[in-house]
């Protein structure tokens, strides 16, 4: 099923990339889709979850910080340097799956002041390069609220569970 | 009225990826030059490309395709820069505050699978 998806998603790539729906477009698109998915099987652990409210949310949550982050960047350029105090902090996360850990990290790279630069498996942690590090605790707080907004619209069961564990989420889960 | 809204957002876009030259160019360290360069071009870029395809007749979908590949891309490349940048030698990757990735590797040295 899964790779059905994916056959589908890549057909349809292919068809906009050619900008016609013709015949010879979707052919030759199922055939370079199916030797794509043939050959690239990584995604194959774990199904693909999308809480559509949640992932909406998550959305319009991601398209406002990077504007905001847009805005800082901006600020710090033009203004003078005292905000910076540069630093890399670990940030643990709480078990999520690969793909939602991808996500997460990609996320932080365009969100304000944050850019992810290594992620360890065992516990998994993100280590998370922060433009302002004065208040570390922020920093990471930041992260987690990421965390939290992605693992509610594609985290899978094991994962919200672990979400519901943690005091410093909690507040929001309601 | 559409021709504004255009305008607007090219506009828009291009001063973002003018100002991510600019902040290269001013930090200091390669991180916070990434800081500028990661955020300010995708969001720039969405933003001319939002605009392209308001102007267009065809290829919209192309145009936001391309959005989709930016914003997917565009971490990871920075990711992986950023990643190597920390490992390689004589490159100006200073800090200010805490560097808990210097830890970790410190206390990892020597061990395989790096």
């Amino acid at each position: 099923m899964n790779r059905l998806v994916r056959l589908v998603l890549l057909t349809a790539i292919w068809v906009v990339l050619w900008s016609e729906p013709s015949v010879a477009n979707v052919v030759g698109g199922l055939v370079v889709a199916g030797v794509i998915v043939a050959l690239f099987d990584t995604w194959r652990r774990g199904p693909v979850i999308v809480r559509p409210l949640a992932a909406a949310r998550f959305l319009a949550w991601f398209l406002w910080k990077l504007v905001e982050s847009n805005v800082v960047v901006a600020r710090t350029v033009v203004a003078p340097r005292d905000r910076i105090r540069t630093g890399i902090v670990a940030v643990p996360l709480r078990g999520c799956s690969d793909a939602v850990a991808t996500l997460i990290a990609d996320a932080i790279s365009l969100t304000p002041g944050t850019l992810t630069l290594e992620v360890r498996r065992d516990p998994l942690t993100l280590y998370v390069h922060a433009l302002d590090t004065r208040d570390v605790e922020q920093v990471q707080r930041d992260v987690r609220t990421l965390e939290v907004l992605a693992v509610r619209a594609f985290g899978d069961d094991a994962a919200l569970a672990g979400l519901a564990d943690d005091d410093t989420t909690s507040w929001r889960a309601s | 009225m559409m021709d504004a809204l255009t305008g607007t957002l090219a506009v828009l876009g291009a001063l973002l990826v003018v100002l991510a030259g600019v902040g290269v160019l001013r930090f200091r360290d390669l991180y916070s030059r990434m800081h500028a360069a990661t955020k300010a071009t995708t969001l720039g870029f969405a933003l001319v490309a939002l605009a392209a395809a308001l102007a267009v007749d065809a290829g919209r979908g192309k145009i936001l395709l391309a959005t989709v590949f930016i914003f997917v891309t565009g971490p990871a490349s920075a990711h992986f820069i950023g990643r190597a940048a920390y490992r390689a030698e004589g490159i100006d990757v200073r800090l200010d505050g805490p560097d808990d990735l210097g830890d970790l590797l410190d206390g990892a040295a020597g061990s395989p699978g790096e």
